[in-house]
C-alpha cells in the first residue's frame, strides 16, 4: 500500500491522545466551516460525499496486481473529486470503517486521518494549480498531484513514528524506517500512475466530476 | 461479493448477516460493547508485559467464540492486520540488543528482544482488531446508526450513514467491472502501465457509477422531503448492572496490571 495503517499497540498513549486531539481540533473546524455555509445542508452534497467515502473505502480492498499486489489509498483521488472539506470527513469516516475491520487501529486514527488529510489536501491543491488554472495535461496534472501528495505523507508517517517512537522499540528507528518509506514510495509511484489514468478517462467522460467539490450540475 | 473478499478481507455482508442474528453477544448493551472496545485499545495500548498481552488476545478470541462467530473467517481476516503488523516490526527485529536467538554471522542477528517485540506488537494489534470484529458483528446496523447519530456532529453523521449505505452498492458495481475483466484475462500479470490503465478505467467506472446513483438518490430524498438530516429513532439500551459491573472490574483489572506490570514478564 502507499502507506502503512498503524495498528493499534504501536504507538505510546500520550502520542495517541496528542494525535487524536489535533484531528478532533481539525474536524471541529470543519465542523464549523460546514455549519456556516450552509454546504451542510445540501443533499446532493450530503449524497455526494457518502458515495464518494464508500467508494475509498471498497477500492481500498481491490488489489491490484503490480509489485506483488498492492492497495491504493485513494486519498489524493478523493482530493480532486471532492476538495478538502468534504474529504476530511470522508477521511475520517474511511479509518473509522477500515479500524472496524480491521486495517488499521482505533489508537492510531488520529495519525492516520492526518496522513490521509494531508494526501487530500495536498492532491487538491496541486491538481487545482496544474489542471483547472493552467489548463495543463489531467494525465500530468494528476500524476503529479498523487506524486506530491503521497510523497509528503510518507514523509509525515516516517516523521511522526519517529518523533513519537515505536513501543518496545530501542534505537534504530529513523534508518530503518527509511526501508519503509522506500517501499511506500515504490506503491506511491503505482498509485500515481492509476490516479493519472482514472482522471484522463474521468476527463474525456464525464469532466464536470473533476471540480475538486465544487461539482456543476451535469 | 467474492472477488473482492478473497479471504483476507471481511466482507460486509457477512459483517451484517452475524449482527442481525441474534447471537449471545448481540442481546448485549450497544454502549456497553463501544466502552469495552476502548477499554481494548487502551489495555493494548498501554500494558507491556508480554503474558497479559497474551491474555488479552486469548480474552478477544474467547469472546469472538462466545458471540458465535467463525474462527475460520477470523483467521483469514487477521492476514492483513498480521502484514501491517509485521511490516512495522519486522524493520527493527534486527537492531534489537539483548541476547543472540538467531544469527548469521556477517549477516544478521536476531535477539530475544528483537523477538519480544515482534511478539508483543502481534497479541497488541490482534486482541484489539478480533474485539473490533466482534463488537460490529454483534451490533445490527440499527444500532451502530443510533450510535453515529448520537456521537458525530452533523453533517459526519449523515455522510456516515449514507456511506454505509452505499458501500454495498458500490461493492456490486466494482465487483462486476472486476469480474467481467478478470473473465477476459484482466489478472494475468502484465506491464505497470497496461494494468495502471486496466485498474484505472475499472475504478473509474465506479466513479462515475456512484456518482450519478449519488446524484439521482439525492434528488430522490430531496423529493420525499429529505432535509439534510437523517435521525435515528433506535432506542440504545443502557448498560445493565451485570454489564456495568463486567465493565467496572474490567478497568480495575486493566488499572492493576497497568500499575504492577513490573513484576509480571
Amino acid at each position: 500500500m502507499a502507506h502503512i495503517h498503524l495498528p493499534d499497540g504501536v504507538l505510546p498513549i500520550t502520542w495517541v491522545v496528542f494525535y487524536w486531539l489535533i484531528s478532533i481540533a481539525l474536524l471541529g473546524i470543519v465542523a464549523f466551516y460546514l455549519s456556516r455555509t450552509r454546504r451542510s445542508l445540501e443533499v446532493r452534497t450530503l449524497s455526494i460525499a457518502g458515495a464518494a467515502t464508500a467508494l475509498a473505502f471498497v477500492i481500498f480492498q481491490v488489489e491490484v496486481p503490480i509489485l506483488g499486489g498492492i492497495h491504493l489509498n485513494f486519498t489524493p483521488m478523493l482530493g480532486i473529486l471532492v476538495g478538502p472539506v468534504i474529504g476530511s470527513v470522508s477521511a475520517i469516516i474511511i479509518n473509522i470503517l477500515s479500524a472496524a475491520v480491521g486495517h488499521g487501529g482505533w489508537g492510531p486514527i488520529g495519525l492516520n486521518f492526518l496522513i490521509n488529510l494531508t494526501e487530500i489536501v495536498v492532491a487538491f491543491l496541486v491538481f487545482t494549480s496544474l489542471f483547472r488554472r493552467r489548463r495543463g495535461s489531467p494525465f500530468i496534472a494528476a500524476v503529479v498531484a498523487a506524486l506530491i501528495a503521497l510523497t509528503i505523507s510518507n514523509a509525515l508517517m516516517v516523521g511522526a513514528i519517529t518523533v513519537s517512537g515505536i513501543q518496545g522499540v530501542q534505537g534504530g528507528e529513523l534508518q530503518n524506517l527509511f526501508l519503509l518509506a522506500a517501499a511506500n514510495e515504490a506503491a506511491a509511484i503505482v498509485e500515481s500512475t492509476v490516479t493519472g489514468f482514472l482522471v484522463v478517462f474521468l476527463a474525456k467522460v464525464k469532466p464536470e466530476l473533476l471540480g475538486g467539490g465544487k461539482i456543476e450540475e451535469p | 461479493m467474492k472477488s473482492l473478499e478473497r479471504g483476507h478481507v471481511p466482507n460486509l455482508a457477512t459483517i451484517i448477516y452475524y449482527s442481525e442474528r441474534g447471537g449471545p453477544l448481540n442481546r448485549a448493551s450497544p454502549w456497553a460493547k463501544l466502552l469495552g472496545l476502548v477499554l481494548f485499545v487502551v489495555a493494548a495500548t498501554i500494558i507491556q508485559s508480554a503474558l497479559l498481552l497474551i491474555v488479552l488476545y486469548i480474552l478477544s478470541v474467547l469472546l469472538y467464540v462466545l458471540g458465535k462467530f467463525p474462527l475460520r473467517k477470523l483467521v483469514g481476516w487477521s492476514l492483513f492486520p498480521v502484514l501491517f503488523i509485521l511490516t512495522i516490526s519486522i524493520l527493527f527485529i534486527f537492531s534489537q540488543p539483548g541476547r543472540p536467538v538467531i544469527a548469521v554471522p556477517g549477516v544478521f542477528v536476531i535477539t530475544d528482544m528483537g523477538l519480544l517485540l515482534v511478539v508483543k506488537l502481534l497479541f497488541r494489534g490482534l486482541a484489539v482488531v478480533n474485539y473490533s470484529l466482534t463488537f460490529i458483528m454483534s451490533t445490527r446496523y440499527s444500532e451502530i446508526s443510533g450510535l453515529a447519530d448520537r456521537l458525530f456532529p452533523r453533517p459526519f453523521d449523515v455522510i456516515f450513514l449514507l456511506t454505509f449505505r452505499f458501500i454495498f452498492v458500490v461493492f456490486e458495481v466494482l465487483e462486476a467491472a472486476l469480474l467481467a475483466a478478470w473473465a477476459r484475462g484482466g489478472s494475468l500479470r502484465r506491464g505497470v502501465t497496461s494494468t495502471s490503465s486496466l485498474y484505472a478505467k475499472i475504478f473509474a467506472v465506479g466513479v462515475v457509477y456512484s456518482f450519478d446513483k449519488a446524484e439521482r438518490i439525492g434528488k430522490a430524498m430531496e423529493a420525499r422531503g429529505f432535509s439534510g438530516e437523517l435521525r435515528s429513532y433506535e432506542k440504545l439500551r443502557s448498560p445493565s448492572a451485570l454489564e456495568w459491573a463486567i465493565l467496572l472490574i474490567s478497568v480495575l483489572i486493566v488499572v492493576t496490571a497497568y500499575m504492577y506490570q513490573g513484576v509480571i514478564p
